[in-house]
């Protein structure tokens, strides 16, 4: 049979519906008509509102059909008329759902765009923002459950408080032994290199005695609390939170933040000074042995020096750091612990996180109260 | 206390979980919600207990606006599915968490809060447990102490997410039937959430079907397995085989195969039908114009009945046959027989997107 000739046929059925009659062998053997027609008649009359497709006379069609039939379906899409597709040979349906089957989902995934510098440095702003607005939320939610409890009306189980108040202390000894024994023989060892040029190896108990109460002993202390306790707080939350703990708590009518929080909080700022005391009076023994050791400077000596140059006062400073410290790293702990996500590999990014935003705390506010304490000139007194 | 839901939406990040949501729940109602995973369920409730907020719609506990109620204001109980006990503490300090906790001038008496949990404990069965910590007990008691928990706080809603999610396949029988036993003793509104579909059938009232953040139905068990309104619910309910033909003088045609349809379906000249497996029979011989001949080319048998897998002859795909064991031997069939099937039951579904149009390119 010879091919005939493929016609198109564009019929206005009314004002706003045209019809398309397409007739003959729509294949590679003849020249198509170009889909311009259609387009145009539709550019021309904006009035129609819908259209089909009257496929009767088409005696057969291959995929060329198809190109022209997505480009008139294109176009009506483009202009908001609705293609009535029912008069298209079965086939070509089906193809055209293929086609179409699984449009993209738009909900599905989060794109990821190549971020540039620019929004780099934006987002990493937007993360500080949204980080230290959870801080303020989190040390204000602390200080109302702190309110509750100077009133008596906080609750949480004393038997929670004594076994994190063991926790935070005694447990903690062995390694705050060892950390002040060493850093004691350090300051010890850094200063007496110098002052052995003049002969003055007696001062290394005024260095190592005023670094260790005034500085080193709180700092050291509470740096290994925040890699002891603050992370083990933010891990024993943040599996709590895994487990769906907190959510059960808070469907029982309990603040988790009275009940978890509050004692931690507590225990660290009623343990940490005592640590500290604990690890003063470790670094000097420590610089005593240094001294001793290899210094030429006795027991005795090195014991009336500090007891001459240590005041109260140096003391007092270094454990008021203290108490700070405890304070900021249980919020630390806690804060990264209840901001943890929901799978088991989010326990040890808030553990990190906790030891990481300890230090940085523990270091910044540091700073700010050693500027105090100068600018109010305590040690002069 | 009745719980309704309206034009409720949430998103994270880009993802849409739940797309405008709309649900009456009545006074003393045990409802389900089905769907896959990820269709929003899990967050649905969330919302509903308060430990998630909605981007829109609100949520009304007897007719009163709770949507910015705080969770412990909303007196909801909540059953996780992995119990989320207090490790730390023990069985009847769990229970008794909720009342212990309360301010001084809503709590009762040490006296009462032990009569109290004991009741409980009793109501679960497991009064013995009391003084055991969650790690020494099985998974199926900690999910009865949790609802013990849960009901402690004498909640007036109680929601659960996937209960027996986590227990073993008898366990999990058991745990459905005797919560169904004690919601018909408590009458408390609840609402649970899973993933399977023959609990949610068993246990629930009604059962809420969700895919993708919508609701495709909402009915009683019967209603939604005898009358899916999608093809949705109808393939997340149970096993389907589809066949693809055209619907024609209120008949349906597979090839050369006529089948009576039910109703007066209009004409169609594409369409799909559902068959479920136990609604298809078959014979040895054709029966006039009725039956679609295929081949034989599995069998299983699985406990009581007895699955048979056949290709069809005119090489559109598989089809899957359940029967009782007492059937099968009746019918004496082996591999590789050639035999007839017969849909005894057929369901075709209205056009939606041109989705049914899909098969018929091949």
């Amino acid at each position: 049979m010879p091919p005939i000739s493929p016609v198109l046929e564009v019929v206005p059925v009314n004002a706003t519906c045209l019809e398309l009659r397409l007739a003959g062998a729509w294949t590679v053997a003849a020249p198509l008509p170009a889909p311009d027609r259609v387009l145009q008649a539709l550019r021309e009359n904006s009035a129609i509102r819908s259209l089909h497709f009257d496929c009767h006379a088409l005696a057969s069609w291959d995929s060329l059909l198809l190109t022209f039939v997505v480009k008139v379906l294109d176009a009506c899409e483009e202009r908001g008329i609705l293609a009535d597709q029912s008069g298209l040979p079965k086939g070509l349906q089906g193809m055209l759902a293929l086609a179409h089957a699984v449009p993209e989902r738009q909900d599905a995934f989060r794109p990821l765009e190549p971020a540039g510098f620019a929004a780099m440095i934006g987002r990493h702003i937007l993360n500080g923002i949204e980080d230290g607005r959870r801080l303020v939320e989190f040390v204000g939610e602390a200080t109302l459950a702190f309110g509750r409890l100077l009133l008596g009306r906080a609750r949480f189980r004393g038997a929670d408080l004594l076994r994190l108040l063991q926790e935070c202390g005694p447990n903690a000894l062995p390694i705050i032994s060892l950390i002040s024994v060493l850093v004691g023989m350090i300051l010890a060892f850094i200063g007496a290199v110098q002052l052995r040029v003049f002969g003055a190896q007696i001062f290394i108990a005024d260095l190592v005695g005023l670094g260790m109460a005034r500085e080193m002993g709180a700092t050291m202390a509470a740096i290994l609390m925040a890699g002891r306790t603050g992370a083990a707080f933010a891990a024993e939350l943040g599996s709590m939170q895994v487990n769906d703990e907190i959510d059960a708590m808070k469907t029982s009518g309990f603040p988790p933040m009275e009940f978890l929080v509050l004692p931690r909080i507590l225990a660290l700022f009623m343990m940490t000074p005592f640590l500290c005391l604990y690890a003063d009076i470790l670094g000097i023994f420590g610089g005593a042995l240094a001294a001793a050791g290899m210094f030429d400077v006795s027991f005795a000596e090195y014991y009336i020096q500090i007891e001459n140059r240590l005041r109260l006062v140096d003391f007092e400073v270094g454990i008021g750091k203290s108490a700070v410290f405890g304070i900021l790293v249980a919020i630390a702990g806690c804060m990264r612990g209840l901001q943890c996500g929901r799978s088991s590999t989010a326990v040890g990014f808030a553990t990190t996180s906790a030891v990481v935003t300890g230090i940085v705390f523990i270091v910044v506010s540091d700073a700010v109260m050693t500027l105090i304490v100068t600018t109010l000139n305590l040690y002069q007194k | 206390m009745s719980i309704t839901i309206r034009n409720i939406q949430k998103s994270f990040g880009q993802f849409k979980a739940l797309k405008n949501i709309n649900l009456e729940i009545g006074a003393g109602e045990l409802v389900a919600l089905l769907g896959p995973s990820g269709c929003g369920k899990t967050t649905l409730l969330r919302i509903i207990a308060g430990l998630e907020t909605p981007d829109t719609g609100v949520i009304l506990f007897h007719g009163e606006n709770t949507t910015h109620m705080h969770v412990r204001d909303r007196h909801v109980g909540f059953v996780f599915q992995h119990y989320a006990l207090f490790r730390h503490m023990t069985v009847f300090e769990n229970i008794a968490f909720g009342l212990r906790v309360r301010p001084k001038e809503t709590r009762p008496s040490d006296a009462e809060i032990r009569r109290k949990v004991h009741d409980l404990l009793n109501l679960v069965q497991l009064d013995w447990l009391a003084d055991r910590y969650p790690a020494q007990l099985s998974g199926g008691q900690r999910q009865r102490i949790a609802l013990a928990r849960a009901l402690a706080v004498e909640p007036k809603v109680l929601l659960l997410d996937e209960p027996f999610g986590a227990l073993d396949a008898k366990v999990r029988k058991e745990l459905r039937r005797w919560l169904r036993r004690l919601h018909d003793e408590l009458h408390i509104t609840s609402v649970f959430v899973t993933h399977d579909q023959e609990e949610a059938l068993e246990v629930a009232d009604r059962v809420v079907v969700l895919n993708e953040g919508q609701i495709e139905q909402i009915g009683t068990p019967d209603e939604v397995y005898d009358h899916p309104a999608t093809p949705f619910v109808y393939q997340f309910l149970g096993d389907v085989n589809l066949f693809h033909g055209r619907v024609h003088e209120g008949q349906a045609r597979i090839g050369d195969v006529q089948l009576e349809l039910p109703g007066s379906p209009e004409r169609r000249d594409s369409a799909v039908f559902y068959a479920r497996p136990h609604e298809i029979d078959i014979l040895r011989e054709p029966d006039g114009q009725a039956a679609i001949a295929a081949q034989i080319i599995d069998i299983r048998a699985l406990g009581a009945t007895v699955r048979v897998e056949l290709e069809r002859q005119d090489d559109h795909g598989i089809v899957e046959v359940e029967m009782s064991r007492d059937q099968f031997n009746s019918k004496d069939l082996d591999r590789g027989e050639s035999v007839y099937l017969q849909p005894k039951r057929l369901r075709v579904f209205a056009e939606r997107n041109g989705e049914e149009n899909l098969g018929s390119a091949a």
